[in-house]
């Protein structure tokens, strides 16, 4: 027979006591306790207490309070998946939809800023499209090189219309002075034919009616 | 390992071990709603880490390490949460209302549930390398050469560990006679 030493003895306690030694072994151990016996009271006094506790089926208490843990944890899962896909649309959705927004309302406003009062929030939008630098310096330059051949043009029809009314009225004097001349020839003409005998006036009236 | 993605695999993973992290974390916090909490946490955390398992070491070992710390964050976070709240329960006085609140059971009910709330209470009161070894080989039945990667401590020494908390436990239970 196999002689264990004490601590051999208290190492294969716990496993003989649940059984947890191949035969062989749990064998040895069973022939080597009596020779121990402030080991052999140990076992006893163990075999006692995990006898009841064995009845009262701790692990069946365990796994009830474990039992929905795979749901639970499936649950969670899936509501950070979901968390994580809101915040996918609406981390870059929501900010363009802002932004197309401000842009809208800031462009259909900048037309009558003047006159129409803005709403607070379409003002704080304003200012903040404002703030951001929207076209660059070259843009900037042509914009008002465009303003600038605007207004020359503008300039060049002041001076067409000017001439124009310079040519109308220079028109209007020439019809003024033959408007004039007219009357100088009527008055004259008035006098000349009061000078006129019958037969003179006979002759002018037939030249009129071959005339016309 | 599985696909993370496949709600299935990810049900049979956790019932295949739940029981051993629920062992771990209730041995951590001692108290069935924390553990069923940092049980949870746990299982999130492998799942949403099991690229980085390599399978140097066996699933257990890996889960027990990512149990054991989720239930040490845990711990903090509820030690903080105390200070903040002036909050200030006994552990121990868990077992003892679940006693109080069987009262209207018969008495050999009683008896059991007091026992059940002494034994877990002595496990909890043992040094935490015999209240480890005594959790991984008593609930999980798990192979020494196993428990000694895990806890980086020698079979030998692991044994007598094992040795003194039983002795500890029996010691603690003396007064329960089997039925």
């Amino acid at each position: 027979m196999e002689n264990l030493n004490e601590k051999q003895m208290e190492e294969m306690l716990p496993d003989y006591l649940f059984g947890k030694l191949d035969a062989n072994t749990a064998e040895i151990f069973k022939n080597n306790l009596s020779n121990f016996p402030s080991i052999e009271k140990e076992y006893k006094a163990a075999k006692e207490v995990f006898q009841r506790i064995e009845e009262l089926d701790i692990n069946k208490a365990f796994d009830k309070k474990a039992m929905n843990l795979s749901v639970r944890v499936n649950n969670r899962l899936n509501k950070k998946s979901y968390k994580s896909k809101k915040y996918s649309f609406f981390g870059y959705a929501v900010p363009i939809a802002t932004v197309i927004t401000m842009l809208i309302v800031f462009f259909n406003t900048n037309r009558n800023t003047d006159n129409v009062p803005q709403p607070q929030v379409a003002k704080n939008s304003i200012n903040q499209v404002m703030n951001q630098p929207m076209i660059t310096v070259e843009e900037l330059t042509e914009i008002i090189d465009e303003d600038l051949n605007y207004t020359d043009s503008l300039e060049i029809n002041s001076q067409d219309i000017k001439n124009q009314t310079d040519e109308l009225n220079a028109e209007l004097e020439v019809v003024q002075m033959d408007l004039y001349s007219y009357d100088l020839s009527e008055s004259a003409l008035i006098d000349e034919l009061e000078q006129l005998d019958e037969s003179e006036f006979q002759l002018i009236l037939n030249d009129i009616k071959d005339n016309y | 390992m599985f696909d993370t993605t496949d709600e299935k695999a990810i049900t049979a993973f956790i019932r295949e071990h739940q029981r051993f992290v629920f062992n771990i974390a209730f041995r951590y916090l001692n108290s069935f709603e924390d553990a069923q909490d940092a049980s949870q946490d746990a299982f999130i955390k492998a799942i949403n880490g099991m690229s980085k398992f390599r399978g140097d070491s066996s699933v257990k070992t890996w889960l027990y390490n990512i149990t054991k710390n989720t239930c040490l964050t845990y711990i903090k976070k509820k030690k903080i949460k105390k200070a903040l709240s002036f909050y200030n329960s006994n552990e121990n006085k868990e077992y003892e209302m679940e006693v109080i609140d069987n009262s209207y059971r018969p008495d050999n009910k009683f008896e059991n549930k007091e026992l059940e709330a002494k034994f877990l209470k002595a496990i909890n009161d043992l040094p935490e390398k015999q209240r480890e070894t005594f959790a991984l080989r008593y609930y999980e039945d798990m192979p020494y050469n196993e428990i000694s990667k895990l806890l980086g401590t020698s079979v030998g020494g692991l044994k007598a560990n094992y040795f003194q908390a039983i002795k500890k436990i029996s010691e603690e239970l003396k007064e329960y006679k089997p039925n």
